[in-house]
């Protein structure tokens, strides 16, 4: 119980398509997406979800980061000790009890700056009252400049010094190219206190150099700020090379759970997502 | 003579710019066509009235009270209308036939209770300055400061502030903000109300020169269409420079043509807008592929 973050109990989802036949009738069909859910995420720890397109991994994040409602189950999310039931805890306050999550696509604002971009993403919520921010000026303006002195940091720690984005932070973050942004997406998630990141697909339409740079901070994440990483991906020595656990998705129900080379080499996830392997696993595989 | 209209096109057009500045800032951010908002327009003066005339209390507090019960409208509609039906995922189609629905009731209560003729806040002339040939009026002068001390407070708080970065948000990625700890339905609220407030602020000073009736509002929303289409839809900034060039243009239609060529001139640009630049002014092209 101690070392677990986020408690997925027996969740279920089903989403109801109505379905028009030639003769004119309406049928109503319900789809399973996710099937008796249970998954106990292990702080401080990166666990890799993977499964085939459609198999629920996406529809479970949009359940924990509460854009959708679960039909049956209950989420409860313990950071320091305290218990939350995700299921009562409206989306937006997700991120201010340490829940961050970056998308597969919109993972940025592009029209606004790159340094806006990480400003937006302070969980601290001093200035976004309309009415209250015209008042207090000096605390204000006092706040606005340690926000960005921190998201600069968060640059030069991730980048090095002479690094794009404190080059174009005054930029506007869709004149950065797919990889920068999506960095961008990652970067941003070190200024709020989360403890907790959903990563989907990070390393999609990514090049190789890239993907070695979201492995490196996604290290980071877990090393220096203490997060625990819960990540959809489809590139599996991405997966083997950082993460800690594997599950495996299947049509809506968690299939094997365990070790990432447990579930990789596993049988049933070859013959159902991965295929066969041609060449024999190298001992070592998964430290490259 | 041109300098003349040439003002009077850009204290108009700074009107213009306010209220279309009102719907941008619902439209930009919900993607609501909010055709009720012709109603605050319309609505604040009677409650003007209401106070200052039939109640007898002081004109600016009466203008307060008014600001302030045009807002509320404006919240009622988000509360009562589109957020039920946001919640229950209806297109926008469905969103802004609610809204017309809500407008033409609204209508229909104000010409009950108050009548359909025009009605009068300030019968009284105003008086005015003389420039050379220039003649400028002080209401004018209210109109263009006042409208341009708002336009420009807002622009200010838009760029620099932590509200203005979570109004610009809202307009690139609703879902985003709600992971980014947005509460967004709050927000809404609030853009809700500061867009009431500025419709509010065009009807009081329109209708302290010309009067009102419940019809107004309408004439004036397709002025603010017309000049948020002709600035560049999803920018700030483009109502206000739309709102400008519309006013103008509309004086100068007098100037060449005669008053009732205004509305004609004002649809022509935005055919012209729309078949040769439809981004406006501002806007930017949209990737086709």
């Amino acid at each position: 119980m101690n070392n677990t973050i986020l408690h997925i109990n027996s969740v279920s989802k089903s989403f109801s398509h109505s379905i028009k036949k030639l003769n004119g009738d309406v049928s109503k069909e319900e789809y399973c997406v996710l099937d008796k859910i249970d998954l106990q995420v292990q702080k401080g720890k990166i666990t890799a979800i993977i499964g085939s397109n459609g198999a629920g991994k996406t529809t479970l994040f949009n359940i924990v980061s509460g854009l959708l409602n679960t039909d049956k189950g209950e989420l409860f999310y313990t950071p320091n000790g305290k218990k939350y039931n995700l299921r009562k805890i409206s989306p937006y306050k997700l991120a201010r009890i340490g829940i961050g999550r970056m998308f597969q696509d919109n993972h940025i604002f592009p029209k606004l700056t790159v340094m806006e971009n990480m400003l937006i993403a302070d969980t601290d919520p001093y200035g976004e009252n309309a009415f209250t921010s015209f008042f207090y000026h000096r605390k204000k303006r006092k706040i606005e400049k340690e926000r960005k002195l921190r998201a600069e940091q968060i640059f030069e720690m991730l980048f090095g010094k002479a690094n794009p984005f404190c080059e174009k932070q005054e930029d506007y973050a869709e004149t950065l190219s797919y990889g920068q942004q999506r960095l961008l997406g990652l970067a941003r998630l070190f200024m709020g206190n989360y403890k907790l990141v959903l990563l989907d697909e990070p390393t999609a339409g990514v090049n190789p150099v890239l993907v070695k740079k979201i492995a490196e901070i996604i290290r980071k994440m877990v090393d220096k700020r203490q997060m625990t990483i819960l990540l959809i991906e489809h590139n599996m020595p991405f997966v083997e090379s950082l993460a800690d656990l594997c599950v495996f998705i299947n049509t809506g129900k968690i299939e094997t759970a365990g070790s990432v080379v447990e579930v990789l080499d596993n049988p049933h996830v070859r013959e159902n997502y991965l295929g066969k392997r041609t060449t024999k696993r190298n001992s070592t595989d998964a430290q490259a | 003579m041109f300098i003349q209209f040439l003002i009077n096109g850009l204290i108009t057009g700074s009107i213009y710019a306010l209220v279309s500045l009102g719907f941008a800032l619902v439209y930009n951010t919900t993607r609501i066509f909010h055709i009720a908002y012709a109603i605050l327009y319309m609505i604040a003066p009677y409650f003007l009235m209401t106070f200052l005339i039939k109640l007898q209390i002081s004109p600016i507090l009466s203008i307060l009270i008014a600001i302030s019960l045009t807002i509320i409208v404006s919240l009622a509609t988000e509360l009562f209308v589109y957020a039920p039906l946001v919640k229950k995922k209806s297109s926008p189609n469905v969103l802004m036939i609610s809204s017309i629905g809500v407008m033409i009731i609204a209508i229909n209560l104000v010409a009950l209770c108050y009548g359909n003729e025009t009605k009068i806040i300030n019968p009284s002339l105003s008086d005015s300055y003389k420039i050379g040939n220039i003649i400028i009026t002080y209401n004018q002068i209210i109109q263009f400061i006042t409208s341009s001390v708002f336009i420009g407070l807002f622009m200010v708080f838009l760029k620099f502030s932590k509200f203005g970065i979570m109004t610009r948000a809202m307009r690139d990625d609703t879902e985003l903000c709600k992971v980014f700890s947005m509460n967004v339905p709050g927000f809404r609220l609030v853009l809700f109300a500061i867009s009431g407030l500025f419709a509010a602020i065009g009807g009081i000073l329109t209708a302290w020169d010309f009067g009102m009736d419940p019809y107004v509002g309408m004439p004036m929303l397709l002025n603010a269409i017309v000049a948020l289409i002709i600035g560049g839809i999803g920018k700030f900034q483009a109502p206000v420079i739309g709102g400008l060039v519309l006013g103008v243009l509309q004086a100068l239609s007098v100037l060449v043509f005669s008053a009732n060529w205004k509305d004609a001139i004002a649809f022509s640009v935005l055919v012209l807008f729309l078949l040769f630049r439809p981004q406006g002014f501002i806007g930017e092209k949209r990737r086709l592929v």
